[in-house]
C-alpha cells in the first residue's frame, strides 16, 4: 500500500514539476538563456516578499485600527507603511536594474569538492544585497556590488555525476527585505563531478585477481624510488608533498618517484573489483596519477574506449567519461558486491 | 534557520523600542506589570550587551505562562484594549528574548510596527508623536539590518531618508483620501485620567488632588460669544444620600436619549470645544447647550455626552441658550427637593434654612439671604480643608469649620435649599479657563474643576447659586492658576509641572508657547475629522465631486511615485564619475586663483601646480607633494587607496590653511 502511495506521490510531484517547467519555459521564452544576462525591465520580476506580505497585513491592521478609533496618527502610520512598501518596490527594482551577469568559466572537480562557476557581475551603480540561488539553496551572497565584482559559485553537487545546469535564481531583498526582486539565468552548460580519487594500492583487498592473467594493469607495491622534486599540480594528493621543502620555501613540491610501471597502460573498468563507485574512484586515481607523471594511458569503460594518449584534454575527456558512466545493471552490481 | 549578521544591534534597538513603548503606556498598566515588562526589556538588553546566550525555550515558556497569569489577574478582562496591548507587548518581548533566527526577528519587527501604533490609542501628544516617529525610524533600521550587513547608523540614515520621502505622501493621503466611517464599534481604552466623578462628597477630602492636565479648550465665536463667568456644566447631581451627591437613576435614564427640543434662536451663544481624551463620557457646555456633532449627545437638561471614541480628542460646535425657565413637573419638583434619609441629620443647618426662609418668604428672597449669609459669616475658601467625618458634616462645616472649597459650599447650599422645599441640584463641571490672547481661546485644566448649585425659582426658572463666588469672588474670573491669593496653596497642591515656575517670566512664556503649540496640534492634526475634511475638500473641489477627488489623489500619488522612480534611475553624473583627485585639484586651483596666481590658460595640472608652487613658496612642499600624488594616480595608474584619499584631502586642507607661522 505504502509503496503505491509513494509511487503516486512521486508521480504527482514529477507531473507538477513538468507542468511548472513547461510553464516557465513558455512564459520566460528564452530571455534568460545564455551566458550573459542584463537585468532590465523585461527580465526583472518584482513582488512583495513573505515579509512584505506580513508588512502589508500589519499596515492594513493599522488602517482598521485607525479607522475604528478615528485616530489620525494611527491612520497616518498605516498610510506611511503603504507608501514605504511602494517605495521599497521602486527602490528594489532600481537596485538591480542594469546589473550585468556574465558567466565566465566553469570548474569541474573531483568529488567531494563541488564544481564551481565563475561569474563577472558589473553594474552602472551600486547594487546591494545580491543573492544567487541554485536549487533552492543560496550559493552566493554579495553585500554590495560597486561597478564590478567576480563571483565564484560552488554548486551543491558533491557526488560523482554529470549535471546539466539548472536555472539559477538571482534574488535581492533590498531594501528592508520587504520585496523580492528576482530574475533567472539559464546557462547551457554541463558540470561534472569526477569520481573521488581513491588509491587502491593502499588497500590490498582491492588488488585485482585478474591482475596477473591480463597483464595490462600492473601495480607493484614498493617498487618506486625517489627521483626528483616537481611542482605540485592540481589534482595531486598531499601524500607526496615534501613538507621539509614546504617548511623552508613555502612552496608545495611533490616528491617524484620513478615508477617502474611507466609503460603505457590501459585501465579497464571491467578488470577492477568493488562496486561501480569504488571502481570509478580507482580509475580516477590511476588516470590522474598517470597524467601527473605524464604517462600515456588508455581507458576502457564497458563499451567506451579512449585510446592511448596523454595531456590535459585527454585527462578531462576521460574524467568526464567517468563522471557520466552508468551501468545498466547497477542493481546487480550492488547485490554482487 | 538563517543566522543574521547584526544580531547585537538589532537586539539592542528592539529592546530600546519596547522600553520606550512601555514608558508611554505605563500610566495605563499597574506598577507590577510595568515592572515585569521593563525587567524583560532590561534582561534582553543586558544579555545582548554581555554577549550571553538567550534563555532556553522551556524557561522562557514557563516565565511567559506566569506573566500571562499575572497579566490576567492584574489587568483583568474589563478593559479589553489595555489587556490586548499588554498581551501584545508581553508576547513580543518574550519572542525577542528567544529570537535566534532571521525569521524570528522579522516577526518581532512586524509586531512592533503594530505595537508602536497602539501607543497612539493612549497618548497623542506632540511628544508621544515625536518619540513614536523616532522609534519608527529605528524599527525600519532594524528591518534593514536583518537583511544587510552594514551598521545601525547607516541603516537609520537610510530609513530616515526613505521615511522623509514617504511622509509627505502619507500626509497627502491622510488629507485627501476620503475618510471612512468606523467599520465596527471597538471598545475604547479606559484611560487612567483624573476627572469629574458622578458622586460628589467633598467632606472626606483633605486635599484636592489637583492636576494641571488639560481638560478641554474652548474657542469662542467672534459672532456671538458667551460672556464670563463661564460655568462649564458637565454633570448634574440630583440625589443626596446624607453625605454624597449622586446622579439619580431617573436622571440617568433621561440622559440615555437624545434631546429633541432644539430651539434655535438668534440670541444663542456660539463656541467650539476641543475636549481631550477622557475616561468619562461627560462633555462641557455653558448653560443649556446643544450640539449637532454626530458624536455628541445632547440631553434634556442641556448637558453634552460623548457617544464614542473616549480615547480621542473631540472637536464639537456648541450653541447655548439660557437655562430652562419653564415650570417643573411634579416629578421633577419631587426629584429636586427630596432629602429622604438626609433629613435626620444636619438639623442645625435645616433649622438655619427654616429661619432664613421664615424671614424672607419668597424663593428669591431666600436665595439672596443665603448668599448674604455666606458672605457675612466668616466663610473662607481653601484648597486644603480639614476632613469632616461626623454624621452632621454640613452642620460641622456651616457652624464650626467654615473653611472649604467649592464642593463644600455647593453641597451645603443645595441641602439648605432642599430643606425649605426649593428645588436645587448640585452641578459639577469647570469654572473659567485661562485665556490665550494670541489665538483667543480658553484652556480649561483639571484644577479648574468646580461644583455649584442650580436652584429653581418660581417664575424665573433655574438659576445658578454659587456660594464660592461670594466667598472668593476672584475665582469667578479666569483660571485658578491666575488667582494671586491662593497661589502658594495652589502650586503646593499641584503635581510637578511647569506651572510651579509660573512666577519666573521665562518659564511662563515657555509654558504658554508650548500650550499654544499643543492647541494647534490638537486642533489641526488630531481634530482633523470627517467634517473638517469634507469642508476642506468642498473648498478645493466644489460640491459632490467624489470622482474628481479620487482622480486627483490617485494621479498625484502615481505622479509622485513616477518622479521618484525616474530620479532613482537617472544616470548619476555624480561626484563618483569625476575622480576625487580631479575635484581636489579644482579645489586647489580655485584657492590659487583667488589668492592672485596669474597663469596662462590651458596649463596641464602638473604645469599649473609647479607654477603655483613657485608663486606660493610657503606652500611649495605641499603643492609638489600633491603634484606627485596626482601624477602617480592619474597618469601612472596607481590605485587610489583610502590612504592616498586621506593624504590628498589633508594636502588640500594644508594648502588652503592660513600660514601664520611663516609671517
Amino acid at each position: 500500500m505504502s509503496f503505491i502511495k509513494r509511487l503516486r506521490k512521486t508521480n504527482g510531484v514529477s507531473a507538477f514539476v513538468t507542468i511548472k517547467n513547461s510553464l516557465f519555459s513558455k512564459f520566460l521564452k528564452n530571455k534568460h538563456t545564455g551566458d550573459t544576462l542584463l537585468l532590465k525591465h523585461n527580465t526583472i520580476y518584482v513582488l512583495p516578499s513573505k515579509m512584505g506580505a506580513g508588512f502589508l497585513f500589519v499596515a492594513i491592521l493599522n488602517f482598521i485600527l485607525g479607522i475604528n478609533y478615528q485616530n489620525n496618527l494611527i491612520l497616518a502610520m498605516a498610510y506611511l507603511m503603504l507608501v514605504m512598501l511602494v517605495l521599497a518596490i521602486l527602490i528594489g527594482y532600481s537596485n538591480v536594474k542594469g546589473v550585468k551577469i556574465s558567466f565566465k568559466t566553469k570548474h569541474d572537480d573531483y568529488s567531494p569538492i563541488s564544481p564551481r562557476l565563475h561569474f563577472d557581475i558589473s553594474t552602472t551603480k551600486l547594487c546591494q544585497s545580491f543573492m544567487m540561488i541554485y536549487k533552492n539553496s543560496q550559493v552566493a551572497c554579495l553585500d554590495s556590488i560597486d561597478k564590478s565584482s567576480n563571483v565564484t559559485v560552488a554548486l551543491p553537487y558533491t557526488h560523482r555525476g554529470c549535471f546539466a545546469l539548472e536555472r539559477i535564481k538571482l534574488l535581492s531583498h533590498y531594501p528592508f527585505g520587504l520585496v523580492s526582486v528576482w530574475s533567472y539565468m539559464q546557462i547551457n552548460e554541463t558540470v561534472y563531478v569526477y569520481p573521488e580519487q581513491i588509491d587502491a594500492t593502499k588497500n590490498d583487498n582491492l588488488v585485482s585477481e585478474a591482475d596477473n592473467s591480463q597483464g595490462d594493469l600492473k601495480r607493484k607495491n614498493g617498487n618506486e624510488e625517489f627521483d626528483s622534486l616537481a611542482d605540485h599540480q592540481h589534482g595531486m594528493g598531499l601524500q607526496r608533498v615534501s613538507w621539509k621543502h614546504y617548511a623552508k620555501t613555502q612552496q608545495l613540491m611533490v616528491k617524484e618517484f620513478i615508477n617502474f610501471a611507466s609503460t603505457p597502460m590501459t585501465y579497464d573498468y571491467a578488470l577492477l573489483q568493488g562496486n561501480t563507485e569504488s571502481r570509478l574512484s580507482q580509475l580516477s586515481f590511476f588516470i590522474t596519477q598517470a597524467h601527473i607523471n605524464d604517462h600515456p594511458y588508455a581507458l576502457k569503460l564497458n563499451n567506451e574506449f579512449y585510446p592511448m594518449a596523454k595531456g590535459r584534454d585527454h585527462l578531462v575527456s576521460c574524467l568526464i567519461a567517468l563522471s557520466r558512466f552508468t551501468t545498466h545493471s547497477e542493481s546487480d552490481d550492488a547485490t554482487h558486491s | 534557520m538563517q543566522r543574521i549578521h547584526n544580531e547585537k544591534s538589532i537586539n539592542l534597538t528592539l529592546s530600546l523600542i519596547y522600553g520606550i513603548v512601555i514608558l508611554f503606556i505605563m500610566a495605563e498598566l499597574t506598577p507590577a506589570f510595568t515592572l515585569v515588562l521593563a525587567a524583560l526589556c532590561l534582561w534582553n538588553f543586558i544579555l545582548t550587551l554581555m554577549n550571553k546566550s538567550k534563555p532556553g525555550a522551556l524557561l522562557a515558556n514557563i516565565l511567559a505562562g506566569l506573566c500571562l497569569v499575572l497579566l490576567l489577574y492584574d489587568i483583568g478582562f474589563s478593559d479589553s484594549v489595555t489587556l490586548f496591548v499588554a498581551m501584545l507587548i508581553l508576547s513580543s518581548l518574550f519572542k525577542l528574548l528567544q529570537a535566534k533566527s532571521k525569521k524570528h526577528y522579522q516577526t518581532i519587527v512586524l509586531l512592533s510596527f503594530f505595537s508602536l501604533s497602539t501607543v497612539y490609542l493612549f497618548s497623542q501628544s506632540i511628544i508621544a508623536t515625536l518619540s513614536v516617529s523616532a522609534l519608527y525610524v529605528l524599527n525600519f533600521a532594524a528591518l534593514a539590518l536583518i537583511e544587510a550587513k552594514h551598521n545601525l547608523k547607516i541603516a537609520s540614515k537610510q530609513s530616515l531618508k526613505m521615511l522623509f520621502i514617504a511622509l509627505p505622501v502619507a500626509v497627502f493621503l491622510l488629507l485627501f483620501l476620503p475618510k471612512l466611517p468606523a467599520f465596527w464599534q471597538l471598545p475604547g481604552p479606559k484611560l487612567a485620567k483624573t476627572g469629574l466623578s458622578e458622586s460628589v462628597n467633598p467632606f472626606d477630602i483633605a486635599k484636592l488632588s489637583n492636576s494641571d492636565e488639560l481638560v478641554f479648550r474652548a474657542k469662542l465665536a467672534t459672532a456671538n460669544p458667551p460672556s464670563a463667568p463661564y460655568y462649564w456644566r458637565a454633570i448634574i447631581h440630583d440625589e443626596f444620600d446624607g453625605s454624597t451627591w449622586l446622579v439619580s437613576d431617573l436622571l440617568k435614564s433621561q440622559q440615555r436619549k437624545q434631546s429633541t427640543s432644539t430651539t434655535n434662536t438668534a440670541s444663542d451663544t456660539q463656541y467650539s470645544i476641543i475636549a481631550e481624551p477622557s475616561a468619562k463620557p461627560w462633555l462641557f457646555g455653558l448653560n443649556k447647550a446643544y450640539s449637532t456633532n454626530r458624536n455628541v449627545k445632547t440631553t434634556e437638561q442641556g448637558l453634552l455626552i460623548r457617544k464614542r471614541y473616549l480615547s480621542n480628542n473631540i472637536n464639537y460646535q456648541v450653541k447655548s441658550t439660557a437655562l430652562d425657565n419653564s415650570q417643573l413637573t411634579k416629578l421633577q419638583r419631587y426629584q429636586n427637593t427630596k432629602l429622604t434619609d438626609a433629613q435626620q441629620n444636619n438639623l442645625r443647618s435645616q433649622q438655619l434654612a427654616f429661619d432664613l426662609f421664615k424671614k424672607n418668604d419668597t424663593d428669591r428672597a431666600f436665595f439672596s439671604a443665603l448668599t448674604e449669609y455666606f458672605a457675612n459669616q466668616g466663610f473662607s475658601y481653601t484648597l486644603t480643608p480639614e476632613p469632616m467625618t461626623s454624621q452632621d458634616t454640613i452642620d460641622e462645616f456651616m457652624f464650626s469649620n467654615k473653611r472649604g472649597f467649592c464642593g463644600h459650599y455647593a453641597s451645603a447650599a443645595a441641602f439648605m435649599f432642599r430643606a425649605v422645599g426649593i428645588p436645587a441640584r448640585v452641578v459639577s463641571g469647570y469654572l473659567g479657563g485661562e485665556l490665550n490672547e494670541k489665538d483667543d481661546y480658553l484652556s480649561v485644566y483639571q484644577y479648574d474643576a468646580h461644583a455649584w448649585v442650580e436652584v429653581h425659582i418660581a417664575d424665573e426658572g433655574w438659576q445658578i447659586f454659587d456660594a464660592t463666588a461670594v466667598v472668593s469672588p476672584e475665582r469667578l474670573n479666569g483660571s485658578l492658576s491666575q488667582m494671586q491669593s491662593l497661589n502658594n496653596e495652589f502650586t503646593n497642591n499641584l503635581e510637578f509641572s511647569l506651572l510651579r515656575f509660573n512666577q519666573i517670566p521665562g518659564f511662563n512664556w515657555l509654558r504658554l508657547n508650548l500650550e499654544n503649540l499643543d492647541y494647534k496640534w490638537t486642533n489641526w492634526v488630531l481634530g482633523f475629522d470627517q467634517q473638517k475634511q469634507s469642508s476642506l475638500l468642498k473648498a478645493l473641489f466644489g460640491n459632490n465631486q467624489l470622482w474628481k477627488i479620487s482622480l486627483f489623489v490617485i494621479l498625484t500619488v502615481i505622479g509622485i511615485f513616477i518622479v521618484y522612480f525616474i530620479y532613482l534611475n537617472w544616470p548619476k553624473k555624480s561626484a563618483e564619475s569625476e575622480h576625487r583627485l580631479a575635484q581636489d585639484f579644482m579645489n586647489i586651483a580655485n584657492w590659487c586663483d583667488k589668492n592672485g596666481l596669474n597663469h596662462a590658460d590651458n596649463l596641464t595640472p602638473q604645469q599649473y601646480l609647479r607654477q603655483a608652487s613657485e608663486h606660493f613658496p610657503e606652500k611649495k612642499s605641499y603643492l609638489l607633494q600633491f603634484a606627485q600624488l596626482y601624477s602617480d594616480v592619474r597618469y601612472k595608474g596607481d590605485e587610489f587607496t583610502e590612504q592616498r584619499k586621506k593624504h590628498s584631502h589633508d594636502l588640500v586642507k594644508l594648502i588652503k590653511a592660513k600660514t601664520k607661522r611663516i609671517l
